[in-house]
This record gives C-alpha cells, structure tokens and sequence, in this order.
C-alpha cells in the first residue's frame, strides 16, 4: 500500500511511524520550516524530523491551491493519505486523489470538539473522557464519517501536556489498527458523527490565559491544568504577575471580592473566585522558574500579613 | 481439462468452509482432517489463510452475494457459497494476484461437481475485483445477543473489540527460559531473518518470556521449535504465570490443563512445583503430556484425565497451594484466533457454561489449602463470565478474599482485571486471584 503521511507537530509523530513500521509510507507533508527559537532560526517540523530519520522524502508546500501541488500529489499514486494535525486545509481535489482517500486522526470523540486545540479543551470544559477518532476526510471542519475510535479516562489530574502525550500514543494505535484493517482486506465501516453533541474547540489564544477570578474555581483550576504547559495560565496576584502551573479548587464559602488573597501556606495561596477558592500550588515569578508556593513564601513573600 | 495449480486446495478450503459455515463443524477441526491430505506445505498454508480471512468477514461477504445475486443461493447450493466466500477470501482479504485466484476458484467449482456453475463463479468474482466489497459493518460479524451484552459490558469499546476481533493476530512466542535467555532467542530469530520485537514496557513485566513476531509462520519453521526452546502462547495466557507466581516448590493444580502450554509455563519457571495436570478429556491430556515431553519437562508433572467436579475420581485429599482454574467459557475474547466462535455460539449456551464456572470454582475451592490462592481465568470479555461471576462466589464463600492484580493486567472490573482484544497485541482474558483465609 502506498500511504502519503500529512502532518506536523509533536503530535503527528507516534502516528507516523506507526504508518512507516512496515515502509509504506512513500511521501510525507509537512508545513514549511517556520522561524523559532531566540535565534529565529528557520526551523523543521518534529514530524520532518522524524521523516528525514526514516529516510522519507519530504514535501512542504505553502498550499493545495496550484495545479502543480496536485500534480506532484497524484504523481505519488497514492491508496490513503494518512493527516494528522497538518494545519493545511486540503481542498476536495486533493481529498479525491488517493483510492481509498484521506484519513485524518483526531484528538477527541467526535462530534465532541471539532477543531483546533480539542485537547486542551476538553480539560478546560471539566470533561471526563476524550478519546482518539480515525475519520474519513470529507470537506468540512472534522465532519467526515468516523471509521474507528477509542477512548480513554481524563484524570483529574492530567494536565494538557499529559493529555496531548496519552492521546498522541492512542492516536498512532488507533491509525494502526485502521492499517492492519485494510491489509487484512477489510475497509472499516464509515459511521456517520451523530447531529447531537457538536462543540468547537477554537484555538488557544494567549489572551485566555489570562485568569478571571470572578469564574467559579473549577472552572479556573480546570484552565490551569488545560493550559499546561501552553499557554500556561498567568493571573495577578499580590500585585505580582504569575504564571501558574498547578492549582486546585476549594469548595468553600469566602463572601470576599473575588481575586482577594484568602491566604497564604504551605499548601498553596488561596484567592477568592466567583465561587469558591482557588488554591495555587506551583507558580512562576517573571524570570524565574517554576517552584512550589511553600518555596515562593520561603523567598520572603510573607503575604500573610 | 488440465486442472489451473492450486485448485485442489481451494477445493479444501471450499469443503473446509462448507463444514464450518453451514454444518456448525469446528474450525480446527476440520483443518485437522483436511490439511494432512495435501502434500504441499505451500498449499496447506493458504488453506488455513484462506479460511481464516473468509471467516473473520464472511458476514460482509454473505452481505455482497446478497447484493449481487438477485435471488437468494438455496440451501442446496451451500457448497457454491463457500466456494464463493472462497474466492472472495482470496481477492479481498489476501489480496493474491486476481487471474490465478479467480482462475483457480473457477476450475474447484468443477472440482466440486459444480461446473455448471462455474461461469456464475466468474462473474462474481470478476464484479468483486472490479467494484470491491459493499462497505459493511464489523460488527454485523457478531451475533445479536452477543452485540447486546457488549454494548452493556464495554460501551466505550466497542470499536476496538470488533476491530481486534477481526484482525490475524500477531504471532506471540513463550521463550523456554530454562534453554536460554529472551534476548539471546531474539537474536536466534533476526539471525533467521524474522523481525521479533518485546512487549510494550508495562507488559513486559508481567510477561518477560514473550516474544512478537508480527506475521505468522509455521511454528516448525522457528528455530529450535522441536528441541524445546520456543512455544507458541498469547501474551495474554502468559500473564497467568505472573498473576499466579506459585512458590518454589509448592502444590499446583491446573485443573483445565490441555493443551498443557500454562502447566509448561509454570514449571519453566519455576521447576520445583509440584504440578497435577487435570483434563476432563483424555485425548486433550495427551496433547499435555505432548507439551511436555517437547519442552523436556517430562515427568515433572503428574497428568490425571478426569472431571474436575468429581473430586473422589482424582483427589487424594492434600490440599493445593495453588489452583489454576483457567474455565470453559464463551471464548468471546479469542474471536480472532477462532473466527467460528462467531458461528458456533449460541445465547442459550451461555447459561450452562456459567453453571459449569460457578460448580468448578465451588468444588476447586475446597481443594485449596488455607493461606492458598486461586486463579480465575477466562478468555471471554463478557461480565456475566468475568466480573459477576467472582462476585457471585465471593458473596457465597466467606473464606474467600479477592487479592489486587497490577494494573498491567487490564481494565479493573470488579474484583478482577481484565484485557479486551488487541490491549498489548493479546487476547481478550480475565484474571482474579483469590485467596483462602
């Protein structure tokens, strides 16, 4: 079988070399190098990476959108072209150039969370399961028939970096089995995603990150696990900026303004919320790295006072 | 008319197939009687592949005929059917070039008294190649009843059970441990040119005999196969030496021993037990003592072929330190191993194996020393087997204490854990381990 591998971050990475552990996979796509780093350096995507260590050619085009970026697709004479987190839309033309078309592995149990970060958000909303879904493309945002999916359990620790990891690993099993599937001659059924259930997980914008006291702390304490470890949720308090990367929510009456600092302890530093408490554990000063909040009041931040 | 080569072993898928499809006839052993009667391995391999990929699909392939025939086959023409599922096996699943596969499948009608028929062979398998199979359901290969208790049992998992299910399974080997060390069998294997690998991390603990070869092979092609070195054993079904961990020298009963492979797992690593192997069935006993003699652990196990529940018939009243009660079950978790399972059973069967599991754990309990453990194992996913079932003994016998397993052993399911199809490459299989106070 003659797969094209479509993909870019992190991410997209286990799913590749499952496609490749039996050297199928003839091309692999990924978004051209972008600038990063201090340096702004011009740097290669972690699935190019992993590709030129395989050994696999590698094609980078700014978009779908030219006669000749078809061409060079359809020379490839494709039978599936596996996409996972690319970050490219793919047109219809492109979507009807390999025989059994495009698959793409998504991280969540869809119609739960279309859309660009549906990681990050499921923990945001409090869920308790996501999952991974191998879908058959179709033009749309992540509308196509699911053909296989798995589960798994949200902990309520898991922050979106854990998540990310857990979901990128079930992700290359799930497009594995997807895989052995089709040698074994079986093309696995389209299900079409129910009408009901349909959220959009919109981009993760650094201005979110930004905490509002004035939400119930669930809420907060479930950004801060989302947004770990990016953007990282940031919130002043004391009159300081910090960024935090651990909290946990108190159910416990306050009647203060919400953001007052409660208290301050080993445990963490309370401040009041909409509802609730929240109590931070482990924050970041600007500059500084992260440490937990008994270290932070060892530093001569007596806030208790 | 000159035969096309190969047809004589479509003919015995053909007749294999019939058996099992339409005559309730076991898979295995129908091979068993035909395989021997062709003399070339080549033949006798695609055979077995033939039937294997046609049973795991043959509700998408009935579902095509259906399409494509404008009347239903009747049951006189049982024969073509298989024939036919057959020739579809070949296109579909094995993907074998398309003019010999068809040619070949053509020429067994005539092989199988059906020449007339052979031109409606043809065609539809002609249609196949050109048009593909109708996208059909995994899970219209399951029947009804079974479906329902799995929508109950495993509601998040469905897709992976019936995906795994319908997949060949990896090849798992058991390295004898006593012969040689894991990684220098590995290397025996890349040095014969087969691709083996170890367990996922987690699993690894639990089983640090196995080994993965991804593509299935005669076993007597494996290196060191006849002297002793290697066995052939699912991951899963190796776990049950972890999870049972015996101590030196202690008393051991397996109780439903045949084919012996978790007896000889017990003793290569631990060869100081003392080990009764019982089977109901005598026959099935001597493939144990087979095992055995094979792995050159011979006389370190006594072998009693009798029923279980007839405790006067085969013990002698000392109790065991150990009990293995590996039970009858539906075999829901080994549908890739056995696709006919799909075929075979019935909801009604069900009622009598649960009767069967409580009667084996209540009489085997009595053969356990205080301070003993039991081991409940199933190769079933459904928790009328699993889960209730220890839960059922566990309210009737007081003296009777469930003991925490891994979490590397599976899914947490009541006092039990449990693997479905395809978690680390294994089979489906429970495990519960009890301890007497």
């Amino acid at each position: 079988m003659r797969i094209v591998f479509a993909g870019t971050p992190d991410f997209a990475v286990p799913s590749l070399r499952a496609a490749a552990q039996r050297n199928e996979v003839v091309a692999v796509y990924t978004q051209p190098d972008r600038p990063a780093g201090r340096g702004r350096e011009l740097t290669p995507s972690p699935v190019k990476r992993e590709a030129l260590l395989r050994g696999i050619e590698v094609v980078q085009p700014e978009n779908f959108r030219s006669v000749v970026s078809k061409q060079a697709l359809r020379a490839l004479r494709p039978d599936l072209m596996i996409v996972v987190a690319y970050g490219l839309i793919l047109p219809q033309s492109v979507l009807d150039i390999p025989t059994f078309g495009c698959w793409n592995v998504h991280a969540s149990l869809l119609p739960r969370w279309r859309g660009a970060a549906p990681i990050q958000r499921a923990i945001q909303a409090g869920d308790r399961e996501s999952g991974v879904c191998l879908m058959q493309m179709e033009k749309g945002l992540d509308t196509g028939p699911v053909l296989l999916s798995q589960s798994l359990e949200i902990g309520a620790q898991d922050t979106g970096g854990q998540l990310h990891d857990r979901l990128a690993a079930l992700g290359a099993q799930v497009l594995s089995d997807g895989l052995g599937l089709l040698r074994a001659g079986i093309r696995p059924a389209p299900r079409a995603q129910p009408e009901v259930g349909v959220t959009y997980a919109h981009k993760l914008d650094k201005a979110e990150a930004r905490l509002d006291f004035s939400q119930p702390a669930q809420v907060l304490a479930d950004t801060v696990r989302a947004f770990n470890p990016w953007p990282m949720a940031e919130a002043q308090v004391a009159g300081e900026r910090l960024r935090i990367h651990g909290a946990a929510a108190l159910d416990e009456a306050h009647g203060m303004p919400a953001g007052t600092l409660l208290r301050a302890g080993r445990e963490g530093l309370d401040v009041a919320c909409g509802q609730g408490v929240l109590r931070i554990r482990v924050l970041q000063r600007d500059g500084g790295k992260a440490i937990t909040a008994a270290d932070y009041l060892n530093a001569g931040r007596d806030l208790a006072r | 008319m000159k035969q096309s080569p190969g047809s004589q072993a479509r003919v015995t898928a053909t007749r294999v197939l019939d058996a099992v499809l339409h005559r309730g006839r076991s898979l295995k052993a129908e091979l068993a009687a035909a395989l021997p009667a062709l003399s070339d391995p080549r033949d006798r391999a695609l055979v077995e592949a033939i039937c294997f990929a046609a049973l795991r699909q043959h509700a998408a392939f009935n579902a095509a005929l259906a399409q494509w025939i404008p009347r239903p086959l009747p049951r006189r023409d049982d024969e073509l059917r298989a024939l036919l599922h057959v020739g579809l096996a070949q296109l579909v699943a094995l993907a074998l070039p398309a003019h010999a596969a068809v040619a070949a499948t053509v020429d067994a009608a005539r092989g199988i008294g059906r020449a007339h028929q052979a031109g409606l062979v043809n065609a539809l398998l002609r249609r196949a190649q050109r048009e593909g199979l109708p996208a059909s359901d995994l899970s219209a290969q399951w029947p009804q009843w079974l479906r329902t208790h799995l929508a109950r049992d495993w509601p998040a998992d469905l897709d992976g059970i019936y995906t795994h299910s319908a997949m060949p399974p990896p090849l798992w080997l058991r390295n004898n441990r006593l012969r040689q060390t894991r990684a220098d069998y590995l290397h025996a294997l890349h040095d014969a040119g087969l691709a083996a690998s170890l367990p996922q991390a987690a699993d690894d603990i639990l089983a640090p005999d196995a080994l993965r070869l991804e593509d299935s092979l005669a076993v007597t092609s494996l290196p060191g196969f006849a002297q002793g070195t290697v066995s052939v054993q699912d991951i899963s079904a190796q776990c049950v030496a972890a999870a049972l961990a015996p101590a030196p020298g202690a008393r051991v009963l397996d109780a439903c021993a045949a084919p012996g492979g978790k007896s000889a797992h017990l003793l290569e690593r631990e060869p100081s037990l003392r080990l009764t192997a019982l089977d109901v069935d005598a026959a099935r006993l001597e493939r144990v003592r087979e095992t055995l003699a094979r792995l050159q652990l011979e006389g370190r196990a006594s072998l009693r072929a009798a029923d279980a529940l007839d405790l006067p018939a085969w013990w002698d009243g000392e109790p065991f330190d150990t009990v293995l009660l590996d039970a009858p079950c539906s075999a829901s978790g080994i549908v890739r191993r056995q696709p006919d399972v799909l075929l075979h059973r019935r909801e009604s069967d069900l009622a009598p194996l649960l009767h069967t599991q409580a009667a084996l754990l209540d009489a085997l309990w009595t053969t356990l020393a205080r301070g003993g453990v039991l081991l409940y194992a199933t190769c079933s996913i459904l928790k009328a087997e699993n889960q209730a079932q220890i839960e059922a003994f566990l309210a009737r016998t007081p003296d009777a204490q469930p003991q925490p397993l891994h979490e590397a052993f599976g899914r947490l399911t009541g006092q039990g854990r449990q693997r479905l199809p395809g978690d680390g490459g294994g089979d489906g299989f429970f495990y519960a381990r009890l301890r007497r106070n």
